[in-house]
């Protein structure tokens, strides 16, 4: 699921026009959205002499039918504005982008960054990760994903870099094939590791991309 | 989600040496609700059979990464006779299966649907990607993404290898470069494009930036016990705001009944006149509270009027105030209240009329009364409602009557240990009520969550004990949750003689002009509350705002002026009308948020389903009595769903066809 951070001040500096109206996504509220940061942002752009048509809090952006009702709802400020700065994952973003349109063909900008945690939208977060690959080996890992949670992807056994149980890449990552193999073993399945999995076809996780 | 069934060998090579399976299919996120997981099913049990192994046991699951779901479905079933579970679902479900269970689980699909897409619903619905690179460019790019769209991920324009405007790595997809070139030339801002060269760094986010926004999330979710939101709390307007005394009107529409129990009936006529305090309505029956007059005056009609809550009129004595607030002679203190027996107690409390002003009015005598031994007595200061502070500013204010009225109440149960709960939100009514830590009393801090002050949560919260479902209550479990304006009326009715004839509320939301926690007198109609407070009239209020008898999670939204307040009304919130208001036709999308949430741990979108279908063994199945209408579902349903009523609905859809 995505979550959103608001960018530093200085990454918007020259790029905004003078005049701008602000939505805030409250979507995917069991997961944080920095209001108090997001409001920080927008009164710092005031100082800097910005003038703000409106402020409007809104949730699941990413909706198109709700997005296009709200921007309607929206118009008397949009319309007095240069330009949208929108607080919203990218998804959010790009709707409100494309759907502006049927109010004011006015640049959209966004005001924060979006990172992704493991799970998918609307259920609960976890540290379990399916990054829908197309070619789940789970049944041979023990039900433990090598694909999402190895920093490295691999998929036949560890690198031999993990210290201490730990992933050379942060000490707070478990080394997955680590953890592969003591279940596997708990399970007298060993056997299993010998099974050589085919080399990662990425054509297969990319079809179905179009804009 | 979409998941396609995996080809018969591989399914031949992964189950070699197992005899019988269970399959566990996930009925899937995202998905049309009448389309279940019945196609992949289908092929994942044929392909099982095909390679003649024994499927004993077949089950269905909701949302199969849940894991408090999941592991009660694990605990209902007889897997003694498998050597291992055959998923239908997505990698995330099929790990967590394998998390919660010793036996080996197996995925008997694929995953399909592209790596790190991210569209909130099916991609299909709304088109657009993220890849949550966290190092958003779509400032530099017109609102469109290269680093979703573009096959190289390119930043910084076009590789050169387009075709008729299509991509040379996949000729089905746009030049995602042309795209936002033309989008920044119709915006006359192509020089956007250009400027400093850049280059995408991979070592954001980094591991350690997700794993803690991970584990706060999921901290988020469990805090406390499961499920609930964290709605915005709106408390600042008024939690500054000391108690303050409105006005009486001149006329006070009392209901008759304002408990949860049996009926009363009127002991005075029109034409009779009343002292404030006077007994104006009771029944014989134990479960009922007693209703007095809040002012002194003349009774001048005893007739139906509108409700807040229940949607028919309902039996209301009517006063005409006469302005002096003549007590009544029964407004005596009792004996010294440390002479008083547990019994006694619990006649006064019985006589003077007190409920439970949380909100559910349940007759206090009858909860305080200790037909179960009584372990711990909690005061419910959580006030988790957005909007109000009532609670709060008693506790700041009346802190030694809501602990006096505290220690009557331990003494009426019988109970030793005493626990006031309050959220970490109040921390100057923390400060005051610590002072009064001693032998068997204290203050526990909680953080701040809603519904964390439903007494369900709450008891666990403390105790870690579960009050049973389906009708249990907290004595149960040796437990009796008191709230704390109650427990001040316990008091103000042991050593004033006070009966229950008024409360704290608070007032705020829009166009009030003075929000604030005002005390005022049980009768005061909604039109008087609205024009003493309001500069804006009552009428156009009601239509061009949301006028809730409440807060704004559990308040009930009134469409008629000529309604009370009642007992257990604890505040007035007037928010805008919503924005946005599902049609009758909008169909629930399966994005799980609502089973994340729910704090009773149900399943809500599957309830909407049965209540749209009118199916009373689903109804029943899904255990729809159970909802206690919190409305976090509805706070946070995608869909914008009106839940809560639909719930209210299939409570009773169901409660007809058992009366059948």
């Amino acid at each position: 699921m995505l979550v959103t951070q608001i960018k530093p001040a200085e990454e918007l500096d020259g790029l905004l026009p003078k005049s701008l109206f602000v939505i805030n996504c409250l979507g995917c509220k069991e997961v944080f959205f920095p209001l108090k940061e997001a409001m920080e942002s927008v009164e710092g752009l005031r100082k800097s002499g910005i003038k703000i048509t409106g402020e409007e809090m809104a949730d699941y952006l990413c909706r198109p039918d709700f997005t296009e009702k709200r921007l309607k709802l929206y118009s008397e400020g949009i319309k007095k504005a240069d330009g949208v700065l929108v607080y919203s994952c990218g998804v959010g973003v790009q709707t409100v982008a494309e759907k502006i349109t049927d109010v004011k063909d006015i640049p959209v900008f966004t005001g924060c960054d979006t990172v992704r945690l493991a799970g998918f939208a609307g259920l609960t977060p976890s540290e379990l990760d399916c990054i829908r690959c197309g070619e789940c080996i789970l049944g041979l890992t023990s039900g433990i994903c090598p694909v999402a949670n190895c920093a490295k992807g691999l998929v036949n056994g560890p690198c031999g870099g993990a210290m201490n149980g730990k992933c050379e890449i942060s000490s707070e990552k478990d080394c997955i094939w680590l953890l592969i193999y003591e279940r596997l073993k708990k399970q007298g399945r060993l056997k299993m590791l010998e099974k050589i999995k085919p080399f990662r076809d990425h054509i297969s996780s990319e079809r179905g991309v179009r804009f | 989600m979409e998941i396609a069934v995996k080809d018969r060998d591989e399914f031949q090579e992964l189950l070699e040496g197992v005899k019988s399976v269970a399959i566990f299919a996930c009925k899937l996120c995202f998905k049309e609700f009448d389309r279940d997981a019945s196609d992949e099913l289908e092929g994942v049990k044929g392909a099982i059979e095909a390679a003649g192994i024994k499927i004993p046991v077949i089950k269905e699951i909701d949302f199969l990464c849940n894991r408090s779901s999941t592991e009660k479905v694990l605990g209902t079933v007889d897997l003694g006779k498998v050597d291992a579970i055959v998923t239908s679902s997505c990698g995330v479900g099929t790990q967590l299966l394998a998390a919660v269970t010793d036996l080996p689980v197996i995925a008997g699909v694929d995953t399909v649907g592209g790596s790190l897409f991210e569209g909130f619903v099916p991609e299909g619905e709304t088109g657009k990607l993220c890849r949550a690179c966290g190092q958003c460019v779509l400032n530099y790019t017109g609102g469109i993404c290269p680093v979703a769209y573009c096959a190289k991920s390119l930043l910084n324009g076009p590789c050169g290898g387009a075709m008729d405007g299509k991509c040379e790595v996949d000729s089905e997809r746009d030049c995602i470069w042309l795209k936002i070139y033309e989008r920044l030339k119709r915006q006359g801002r192509t020089e956007v494009m250009l400027g400093e060269v850049r280059v995408r760094d991979y070592n954001r986010p980094t591991f350690d930036e997700i794993k803690g926004l991970t584990t706060e999330a999921v901290e988020r979710r469990e805090l406390n016990f499961y499920g609930g939101v964290f709605p915005l709390e709106m408390k600042e307007e008024t939690e500054h705001k000391a108690i303050e005394a409105l006005p009486v009107p001149d006329t006070l529409v009392v209901p008759v009944n304002q408990h949860i129990g049996a009926p009363n009936t009127a002991v005075v006529k029109v034409g009779d006149e009343v002292k404030m305090g006077d007994l104006i309505a009771k029944a014989d029956a134990f479960v009922s509270a007693p209703v007095h007059s809040p002012v002194s005056g003349k009774v001048v009609a005893i007739e139906k009027r509108p409700h807040p809550v229940i949607p028919a009129d309902v039996e209301a004595v009517i006063i005409e105030n006469d302005g002096k607030d003549t007590l009544s002679d029964s407004v005596v203190p009792a004996k010294s209240a440390s002479d008083l027996t547990g019994d006694e107690i619990i006649e006064i409390v019985r006589d003077k009329g007190l409920v439970g002003m949380g909100g559910a009015m349940f007759p206090t005598h009858v909860k305080i009364k200790p037909t179960k031994p009584v372990d711990l007595l909690i005061l419910n200061g959580c006030e988790c409602e957005p909007f109000l502070t009532a609670d709060h500013r008693m506790m700041l204010e009346k802190t030694e009557g809501i602990v006096e009225g505290m220690k009557l109440i331990a003494k009426a149960s019988n109970v030793k240990e005493c626990i006031i709960a309050v959220e970490d939100n109040k921390p100057d009514a923390i400060e005051a009520l610590k002072k009064f830590e001693g032998d068997n009393i204290r203050v526990e801090v909680l953080k701040t969550k809603y519904p964390q002050g439903a007494e369900r949560m709450l008891v666990w919260r403390l105790t870690g004990k579960e009050v049973p479902k389906a009708g249990g209550l907290p004595l149960d479990v040796g437990v009796v949750v008191s709230n704390v304006g109650t427990a001040y009326a316990v008091y103000d009715a042991v050593v004033n003689g006070m009966p229950l004839i008024e409360r704290v509320m608070t007032i705020t939301g829009d166009e009030i002009k003075r929000p604030g926690n005002y005390s005022v007198r049980v009768g005061t109609l909604l039109s008087y509350l609205l024009g003493e407070m309001s500069d804006v009239s009552p009428k156009e209020l009601l239509s061009k705002k949301r006028v809730k008898m409440g807060g704004l999670m559990m308040g009930i939204v009134q469409y008629s002026l000529d309604v009370p307040v009642l007992k257990g009304t604890s505040g007035m919130t007037v928010i805008p009308l919503p924005d946005i208001v599902a049609e009758e036709t909008d169909s629930c999308i399966r994005c799980g948020r609502c089973v994340s949430a729910c704090p009773m741990e149900l399943t809500p979108h599957q309830l909407w389903y049965y209540v749209k279908e009118k199916d009373i063994g689903g109804l029943k199945e899904y255990a729809v009595y159970d909802c206690i209408e919190c409305g976090c579902c509805e706070y946070i349903c995608s869909a914008k769903l009106p839940l809560v009523g639909l719930f209210k609905e299939g409570k009773q859809m169901l409660r007809d066809a058992e009366k059948k």
